[in-house]
């Protein structure tokens, strides 16, 4: 239900660890979601491309895995320098 | 390259929810989260069992409402403290709301809170506000179906409340198939089964709340 927040969080993260690893460009960004967590995957990646905009994760694909319980955790971000 | 994250992402309000409810450890309250669809009967529910538990505990009440504080002051009747969050539109509270209505009480005079969630089987379910304990309530002409439609509900509840169980002869509400989706979302998950009409249920619930209340202590030490 709340995926526009959850997708929200994401990108401070992203950021963050971009720039902590000298990444210019986010290629891929990988979330593990829970199979209780009530979020539709379309619904995700709808909110990824709009929240995407004008920030580094622009042209990123977004992987979503699911994984056991309700959690909703951003695994890993793929880039270049 | 790939960078390693793990990093969940409904943290902040988890470790919210997690400092209320040390926050309420320390002054030995337990709180109780009320979810279920609205008109299911939970303000009927604790206006039934309000003036019982006011001979027993210190009670208040944190009214969760989207819109109006209708609720609130129905329950202004009992005289018990009533904090009111009005969610202007949101469909679950979550715990840093709950931290602010905490605000409103005098925690050192109360034993027992009561959060009235948002009338929602969805989101309410997914977030923890801090409480000690979920309680899950469905009412006789919603359906035998919800367990299964709603599973993450039921599996997080520590009780389900069967309401309106005098409607029951009324309605095509099958009980076999009711416990049987149940048994399959939770087996763990108790259920009384209540009418707010005819008080059936009522002292087995106040019950349920005491030894609940009395074991989270005793978690404590």
């Amino acid at each position: 239900m709340h995926e526009f927040s959850i997708i929200q969080n994401i990108f401070p993260i992203i950021e963050k660890n971009a720039k902590d690893h000298h990444l210019k460009i986010i290629t891929k960004v990988t979330l593990n979601l829970g199979k209780s967590c009530q979020c539709l995957p379309d619904f995700l990646q709808f909110a990824f491309q709009t929240l995407a905009k004008n920030t580094i994760a622009e042209n990123a694909e977004l992987v979503i895995q699911e994984i056991p319980g309700k959690s909703a955790v951003l695994d890993c971000i793929e880039g270049s320098n | 390259m790939q960078i390693k994250i793990l990093q969940n992402l409904l943290e902040a309000n988890e470790e919210k929810a997690q400092e209320v409810r040390d926050f309420l450890n320390q002054k030995h309250i337990f709180m109780v989260n009320l979810i279920s669809s609205p008109g299911s009967g939970k303000t009927t529910l604790l206006e039934k069992t309000l003036p019982i538990l006011k001979q027993k505990f210190r009670v208040a009440v944190i009214e969760g409402d989207v819109e109006t504080e209708r609720d609130a002051k129905r329950l202004d009747l009992y005289q018990v403290p009533v904090s009111l969050i009005n969610t202007k539109g949101a469909c679950h509270l979550e715990s840093v709301s709950i931290e602010k209505a905490l605000l409103a009480f005098d925690l050192d005079q109360l034993d027992l809170i009561f959060v009235e969630n948002v009338g929602n089987l969805v989101c309410p379910a997914e977030f923890d506000i801090g409480e000690h304990a979920k309680v899950a309530m469905l009412s006789v002409p919603e359906g035998d179906d919800k367990p299964l439609k709603y599973p993450l509900l039921f599996q997080e509840a520590s009780l389900t409340i069967l309401n309106k169980i005098d409607l029951l002869k009324y309605t095509d509400f099958d009980k076999t198939r009711f416990y049987d989706d149940l048994e399959r979302v939770n087996p763990n998950l108790s259920v009384i089964e209540l009418s707010c009409k005819t008080n059936e249920g009522i002292d087995a619930w106040v019950d349920w709340l005491d030894k609940r209340r009395i074991a989270s202590l005793n978690r404590l030490g």
